[in-house]
């Protein structure tokens, strides 16, 4: 083997998997949070505000909004210091948590939920597809604009091409989506130009939600547990990110605003173009505000800034997989693994359910969320964090944390049984109270499954090893 | 012309045979471990330290966020939902401020 291929594999050593060194480190605290909203404003961003405006006015909408997605946010910003401090990967210091093997089996279960997101912003490609071109082709066969099989065949296309530009590398994947993230907030600033100069924003503010639930409790605290999922749900992006922050500082607020309240602009102008428009779909609202023509830019503009979403979703999945299993063929990693067991989703019963996958597979993500947060500051803390001694064993999987078998019981009980105490508060499937009968509306599930899962941790690791 | 094309891709890992891959991973992981070793008894973090105001901020940003929600529960109106947006992105701008005043100390 050549002397330059040796450098090479030495580097990509270096930024796949290792520690990143201080003097590495990219993002500084105003870039970080830049880099952050860019990456949150995306399809999650445009869905959920569209849910939450189809169940609450504009007085509600707006302070749930930026409510539920900060406080998911809040606590894993605290952890996002600890792998800033180390240069750590998120699934890396998960191990201490949930033991060396528990670390990887979490990779396992985070992948496919990546999947549900790159369905969602494949799925709108489809919509925005199917609906754009027989402006263009009006003689396009039925079965590619009707949305089945229509939006799922143009979704498999948007996958297909963005895999491939994830696949020829972070260059082809860094030029790609800085055209295609501008075109998301050309789209955002299209809308909030509609609100403000042609509904008139207390118009906006005059209408009622067009379909709430039956009580104002109801609507208000589903809205709020909608937001909260999303807020979690990047329980498990931070340390990917946080590594590479030039400061705990930046690590600390980069994402909690990013993701936060800055990427909530994007949701809280979607909320009130639903209340406008009274359609769940971003895609209908185009032709509904703008006529076609503005419809068919507007159309077009999120096609291709959708595209870019998926890329980012694909790259995200396919460090964690390689930093597991580093010697992977990078085809594998982004394409094989990370993009292609996705399009089993590409579904209209999975696009008209994303209130149950934030809400169901929410669970999931609080419950990691929550465990780690416990882990780091109730039993690492007190120790100093993380010794050399910890972070060599975690690389290594040594006997450090294999607690048993390579699975760290406390953690993996609190994991499981989250499930139970959510079913029991509060149903994703229908909106209402769970098996319990008690709680929902008026305590939030995912707030509660937080609050068990970390109690419970603590409790377990008392008891069982004794910490 | 197959490696540039590698290069390009950014992945040369698999091109290693697994001997070459382990050495050359335990050996810069080793060498990390020293550098890291020594950063945290120096500093006590491979970067800058989080300042105590910059928790507190966070904070103040969270509570602000949490009172604007309680309150919206029990008397919702256009003035709190506009203060809630606005507000946060003051604080936000606040912070900003502090962390390029407060924040430029020594390392």
């Amino acid at each position: 083997m050549s002397e330059k291929v040796e450098k090479l594999i030495e580097r990509e050593v270096l930024f796949g998997a290792l520690p990143v060194l201080g003097k590495e480190r990219i993002f500084g605290f105003v870039d970080y949070i830049w880099l952050q909203t860019a990456y949150g404003v995306a399809s999650w961003a445009f869905l959920v505000g569209s849910l939450t405006g189809l169940v609450t006015p504009a007085s509600e909408a707006i302070p749930l909004t930026l409510l539920g997605n900060s406080f998911g946010l809040f606590p894993c910003a605290f952890y996002a210091v600890i792998f800033a401090r180390y240069g750590a990967d998120q699934f890396l210091l998960t191990r201490a948590a949930f033991g060396n093997r528990g670390g990887n089996l979490q990779l396992a279960i985070w992948i496919p939920i990546n999947y549900g997101w790159i369905a969602y912003a494949a799925f709108l490609f489809g919509q925005s597809a199917r609906k754009l071109t027989p402006m263009f082709w009006p003689g396009i066969p039925a079965w590619l604009s009707e949305e089945v099989p229509g939006a799922t065949i143009w979704a498999i296309i948007a996958t297909a091409v963005a895999a491939f530009v994830t696949y020829k590398g972070p260059i082809w994947a860094k030029w790609f989506t800085r055209v295609t993230t501008p075109l998301m907030l050309v789209i955002l600033g299209g809308l909030i130009y509609y609100i403000f100069a042609v509904e008139g924003i207390e118009s906006v503010f005059a209408r009622p939600a067009p379909e709430p639930y039956e009580t104002r409790e109801l609507s208000f605290m589903n809205a709020l547990e909608w937001n909260l999922g999303l807020g979690f749900a990047w329980a498990y992006y931070w340390g990917q990110w946080s590594r590479l922050a030039k400061t705990e500082s930046a690590a600390l607020h980069g994402p909690w605003w990013g993701w936060g309240p800055v990427m909530c602009i994007a949701c809280v102008f979607c909320a009130l173009t639903a209340i406008v428009t009274g359609a769940y779909d971003p895609t209908d609202w185009f032709v509904m505000l703008g006529g076609a023509e503005w419809g068919a830019i507007g159309l077009l503009l999120f096609a291709i800034a959708n595209v870019g979403s998926i890329v980012l979703l694909i790259y995200t999945a396919a460090i964690p997989i390689k930093v597991a299993k580093p010697r992977i063929r990078w085809i594998h990693a982004s394409v094989t693994i990370a993009a292609l067991p996705a399009i089993v989703l590409f579904l209209p019963e999975v696009f008209y359910n994303y209130n149950v996958f934030l809400t169901l597979i929410g669970c999931l993500w609080t419950a990691y969320g929550a465990i780690i947060f416990m882990d780091f500051f109730a039993f690492r803390k007190k120790r100093g964090y993380f010794t050399i001694d910890d972070i060599r064993d975690m690389y290594t999987m040594g006997k450090k944390f294999w607690y048993h078998g390579g699975f760290n019981l406390a953690a993996w009980i609190s994991f499981l049984t989250s499930f139970i105490v959510y079913l029991g508060v509060y149903d994703p499937l229908t909106g209402y109270v769970g098996y319990f009968g008690i709680g929902f509306p008026y305590v939030s599930g995912l707030l509660l499954v937080f609050g068990y899962s970390a109690a419970l941790y603590w409790l377990l690791m008392k008891l069982i090893y004794k910490y | 012309m197959k490696e540039k094309a590698e290069e390009k891709r950014g992945s040369f890992w698999f091109m290693a045979d697994a001997t070459t891959f382990d050495q050359i991973f335990k050996a810069e992981l080793e060498k990390r471990l020293k550098i890291m070793e020594e950063e945290l008894k120096s500093k006590g973090s491979l970067v800058k330290r989080c300042p105590m105001w910059s928790y507190v901020a966070l904070c103040f940003a969270m509570l602000f966020l949490v009172v604007l929600g309680i309150w919206t529960w029990f008397s919702p109106s256009m003035a709190v939902s506009l203060a809630s947006f606005v507000g946060s992105l003051i604080i936000l701008v606040v912070i900003v401020i502090l962390e390029y005043t407060l924040g430029r100390g020594k390392k």
